[in-house]
């Protein structure tokens, strides 16, 4: 078993990613609807994901088997994404949260969509809808804010049993 | 050379493959709809990009106008790019280097009325599968879809508007889903005339392409199985750029006349004009705001701040000029003027070397 401080440590990543992952989510469904209101195929998104990993050929209209990974990345993404923000974050619990979350979801845009996918995938970054994610990722931001709430909500799973307690050094704050 | 459109003969086909595969055809003078046609029958692959002479291309415009294509290949028959005035932009090596604003207002008033035209109106047309134009600078198609409408059509000077009306009518009455495009991203740049004769000429000939498609396809006009194509898009050209600079120039006269013998109140023919010119501003300036903030392409606020200026002062003499001209085209029209004219160029020489001067 993890030593308890760890654990502790742990809560903030499996809170950002949860909250991630929820606001990946929504990414997927905006911008799957983004497709519907423009007239095109709703798996566009996932096969624009998926030309990071099988090249400009997946990039098709129909739903087909690589549109799974581009599904994937997506997910893993803004999983990985939250996590950060997460440990970022840890307890803290701002008075404007969704005013946070929307800055770091401004940031999150900026850090992937003009630095790495530029230079990972230039195909996806030329034709990833730039407004549509801008505002996704505002609100993927916006949820990923309440991660500090998920954290607080883990705290009481994460309190020590006595057993786990012995593993605690002398002196060590623990919460 | 596959020959399925009729062109006037060629005389060559020379083909280079360093440094980029392209071939240039040699062939007797048809005007620009047969050079065109002679460049589709030459094209080998499915999809085919018609680009004026006089036009430079962003990096990754093809890439973008090519999207459309490649979301939904079986339905989308064109797309179209937006057109930009490269007056006062920096260019070499055929790329536009340094994006600027023409120093003459008869250009500036070009570059308002362009974003007007290509963020306005083509966007919602093309949201509302009726776009009539995708112009001839920079138009992505569907070869077999043109080649199925028989190309371009060689006896009209708006050649890029017919070709368009023709692909909806064919789909239409294929009964085939199909969709034509406009992509606001994908930019071409293009040199705009700066002296009012050239401007004259270039928009008489518009004005004059227009008529003729409105001419050529008025069956279409509101007959039940068109759609959008028969009951807006072809209603509203024929009503705002059919008869509009007629309405338009006939409105100015009998407001002059009503004043001059006193049949119309002064307060509210003024009140009425000041009104529309306003409204023109709101538009102009709107679309200059548009611009802004979606493609964005001029980088200093300056630029931005001139281009409100011009958006405004446009509306005091640039456009009832305009207006004035396009009646007049008409006019020239019922006349049997088909003449193309001599459009003079500046080029992209002089900027050019500016450029790679000031890189050295």
């Amino acid at each position: 078993m993890a030593p308890v401080s760890t654990r502790i440590r742990m809560r903030y990543v499996l809170a950002g990613i949860g909250s991630g992952v929820a606001g990946a989510m929504f990414v997927l469904l905006f911008l799957m609807l983004g497709c519907l209101w423009y007239r095109r195929s709703i798996w566009i998104p996932a096969n624009l994901f998926s030309t990071a990993v099988y090249g400009s050929d997946a990039y098709t209209n129909h739903f087909v088997s690589t549109s799974w990974v581009g599904l994937a990345i997506v997910v893993v993404m803004y999983g990985v994404m939250g996590a950060a923000w997460g440990v970022v974050w840890r307890d803290q619990r701002p008075r404007f949260p969704l005013l946070y979350g929307a800055i770091c979801g401004a940031i999150t845009y900026f850090l992937l969509f003009g630095f790495f996918w530029k230079r990972v995938d230039p195909f996806l970054s030329l034709y990833s809808p730039d407004r549509q994610l801008e505002f996704a990722n505002v609100i993927w931001g916006m949820i990923v804010a309440r991660s500090p709430l998920l954290a607080a909500r883990m705290r009481t799973e994460t309190v020590p049993t006595q057993e786990e307690a012995v593993e605690v050094r002398s002196g060590e704050v623990i919460l | 050379m596959d020959e399925r459109l009729a062109t006037k003969p060629v005389r060559g086909v020379y083909q280079s493959m360093y440094p980029i595969p392209l071939v240039v055809i040699d062939k007797e003078n048809g005007g620009k709809a047969d050079a065109l046609n002679a460049g589709i029958n030459a094209a080998r692959n499915p999809l085919v990009c018609s680009i004026d002479a006089d036009s430079l291309l962003e990096q990754n415009a093809l890439i973008r106008v090519v999207r459309p294509l490649l979301d939904d290949p079986e339905r989308v028959l064109a797309v179209g790019g937006i057109i930009r005035i490269a007056n006062g932009c920096e260019s070499s090596s055929g790329r536009v280097v340094k994006v600027g604003l023409p120093e003459s207002w008869l250009a500036r008033f070009q570059v308002v009325e362009y974003l007007r035209a290509f963020l306005g109106g083509r966007v919602a047309f093309s949201a509302l599968n009726s776009l009539m134009i995708v112009s001839g600078a920079f138009g992505l198609f569907n070869k077999a879809a043109v080649l199925a409408v028989g190309g371009y059509d060689t006896d009209t000077v708006g050649e890029d508007m017919e070709l368009i009306v023709r692909l909806h009518r064919w789909a239409r009455e294929q009964r085939k889903p199909y969709r034509i495009v406009f992509e606001p991203d994908p930019v071409c740049w293009t040199e705009a005339p700066e002296s009012l004769k050239v401007l004259e000429r270039q928009r008489k000939r518009w004005q004059r392409g227009t008529v003729e498609t409105l001419w050529k396809h008025r069956d279409v006009v509101m007959r039940p199985g068109y759609g959008m194509l028969g009951w807006f898009a072809m209603p509203y050209f024929v009503v705002f750029e059919g008869l509009g600079p007629f309405i338009e120039c006939g409105g100015y006269l009998a407001t002059i006349a009503g004043l001059l013998f006193g049949l119309i109140d002064f307060d509210s023919s003024t009140l009425f004009f000041v009104t529309a010119v306003l409204n023109g501003m709101v538009l102009s300036a709107s679309c200059v705001v548009l611009e802004e903030l979606s493609t964005r392409r001029y980088p200093q606020v300056k630029n931005l701040a001139t281009l409100l200026v011009a958006a405004c002062l446009e509306n005091l003499g640039y456009r009832q000029i305009m207006t004035f001209w396009r009646a007049a085209a008409i006019i020239d029209l019922l006349r049997g003027d088909k003449s193309w004219g001599v459009m003079e160029r500046k080029g992209f020489g002089a900027r050019r070397v500016a450029a790679e001067d000031a890189r050295n």
